[in-house]
């Protein structure tokens, strides 16, 4: 993949699209893109899913201009849509499973089932699990995590906090400490 | 019949306010730059609770991309806007505040995001339309807005 | 350890770079094709085009609806219905000056605050309850310069 050419900030992408420049669109796609699909694969489990929550996350984003401000980070902002295009993706394929929430070993984690490490991360509670997976494999900050979830940045850092703790005292996971 | 003349006014200040949009579409936008200007209430020595202004680019590539409240405590929550005017090249914002110590003098009391399409300085046309002390009176004050420089502080 | 405990340190939560890559790794970002994201892109375009176009249309439609409705108006005005005349200037109009301004949602927003006692009247948007949001219907009143009713807001 090239690296994005496009130095304008999210903030002046949108501005521009505003104003008209259809440029901005392939800056703001090309930019976000890989992050959306790699979380929209994290909630679907499955990669045609996964590139048809990203469509339609692109859709609805694009569909708000003209007229988008933008008062969040990007991610912040597209986190809940993927997750929520997530849900009702996998409620139209496996329509027997709850709407809300990935508490139930769902399809994140799903690749290299051959490995212990995915079930030693899915034996997380989700809730720190989510955080974990936010920060470190979705790159987003403290802050962005607890304005996507909408939650006290201190309860971010607590969830953080005992994922990492949990992590720590697995056996099987020593090395990765040591 | 005195309320029709302000209709007639609304009226014509529809038919005037209705720009083309679709010339706003183009491929590239050579020589964008972005801009922040602040909105000053000046009360002079009368504590400052609420005002209204209208602000209209006169001349100039301007279009308002964000407004913003200001650093001033009173007046930091994002004043009420029509949303759907940030495209327009004018806008009424306002602004109220209950704290308990309100500032006098001149008072930034929002910030303007724009995007500038061109080299000229946008010219702005600033109205107050009202402001108002504690008591929820209009009092007398002006209103004024400069480029944000970072050196205006209320 | 509570779920909100507010303080656990650092923000900076470091995990082992190993670690980092095996979970990156296990979630790794499928391919998107390039027709995928063309074609989403050129349709992204074309709506944004058709929005454009169909704004103005609308703005047009807007403003022919608004003569409309101001000839409208007018003529209601010159009836002599007193009441409803008052009724329709008042509405929003807190301090009986005759327009409707930031100051009339001052007037109530103080009222709100200091636990004054508020006035039915200002109940503008009809929920049965005098509030913020009736403060704020007064706001996007007052700033209103499109005619979009939810246009306004502080965000």
């Amino acid at each position: 993949m090239n690296p994005p050419t496009d130095r304008r900030s999210d903030q002046e992408l949108i501005a521009a699209i505003n104003a008209g420049d259809l440029s901005a669109f392939d800056a703001i796609y090309e930019r976000h893109r890989d992050w959306v699909a790699r979380l929209a694969m994290r909630f679907t489990g499955n990669p045609n899913d996964a590139l048809d929550v990203l469509q339609e996350t692109f859709t609805y984003l694009f569909g708000k201009f003209p007229g988008f401000l933008l008062s969040a980070k990007m991610t912040t902002f597209l986190y809940p849509v993927v997750r929520n295009l997530s849900i009702a993706a996998r409620k139209r394929r496996l329509p027997g499973l709850p709407g809300e929430g990935f508490d139930s070993p769902g399809p994140e984690l799903a690749l290299n089932d051959d490995d212990e490490f995915p079930s030693m991360i899915r034996n997380l509670p989700e809730i720190q699990r989510e955080v974990l997976l936010m920060r470190f494999v979705h790159d987003m900050s403290i802050a962005e995590i607890a304005e996507a979830l909408g939650i006290p940045e201190g309860t971010v850092k607590s969830r953080m906090h005992n994922a990492i703790e949990t992590l720590k005292a697995d056996e099987r996971l020593r090395k990765y400490f040591d | 019949m005195k309320r029709i003349v302000p209709l007639i006014f609304l009226m014509l200040g529809l038919l005037g306010g209705s720009a083309p949009e679709a010339s706003r579409i183009n491929a590239t936008q050579p020589n964008v730059r972005f801009a922040a200007f602040d909105v000053l209430i000046d009360s002079g020595k009368t504590p400052l609770a609420a005002y209204q202004v209208k602000i209209v680019a006169a001349s100039g590539d301007v279009t308002l991309v964000g407004i913003e409240g200001s650093d001033q405590p009173a007046f930091a929550t994002a004043p009420y806007y029509d949303k759907h005017a940030i495209l327009n090249k004018q806008i009424i914002i306002a602004g109220y505040s209950l704290a308990g110590s309100l500032p006098t003098g001149k008072t930034r009391v929002a910030t303007l995001m724009v995007q500038i399409g061109s080299s000229t300085k946008p010219d702005w046309r600033i109205s107050l339309q009202v402001a108002g002390g504690a008591d929820g009176k209009q009092i007398p004050a002006t209103a004024s807005i400069v480029e944000h420089s970072g050196e205006i502080r209320p | 350890m509570t779920d909100d405990s507010e303080n656990q340190g650092s923000d900076d939560f470091e995990l082992p770079q190993s670690l980092r890559d095996k979970l990156k790794a296990a979630h790794e970002s499928p391919p998107v094709p390039a027709e995928l994201s063309a074609h989403l892109l050129a349709s992204a375009k074309a709506s944004y085009a058709i929005r454009l176009r169909r704004r103005r249309m609308i703005r047009w439609s807007a403003l022919v609806g608004s003569a409309a409705a101001i000839i409208v108006l007018s003529i209601l005005l010159l009836l002599p219905s007193h009441s409803s005349r008052q009724h329709l200037a008042q509405i929003g109009d807190v301090n009986r000056d005759g327009r409707v301004d930031i100051l009339d949602a001052y007037v109530v927003a103080k009222a709100i605050s200091t636990g004054a006692k508020l006035d039915p009247a200002w109940d503008v948007n009809h929920d049965g309850i005098v509030n913020q949001k009736d403060v704020d219907w007064i706001g996007a009143a007052a700033v209103n310069v499109t005619g979009n009713s939810n246009g306004a807001s502080p965000q």
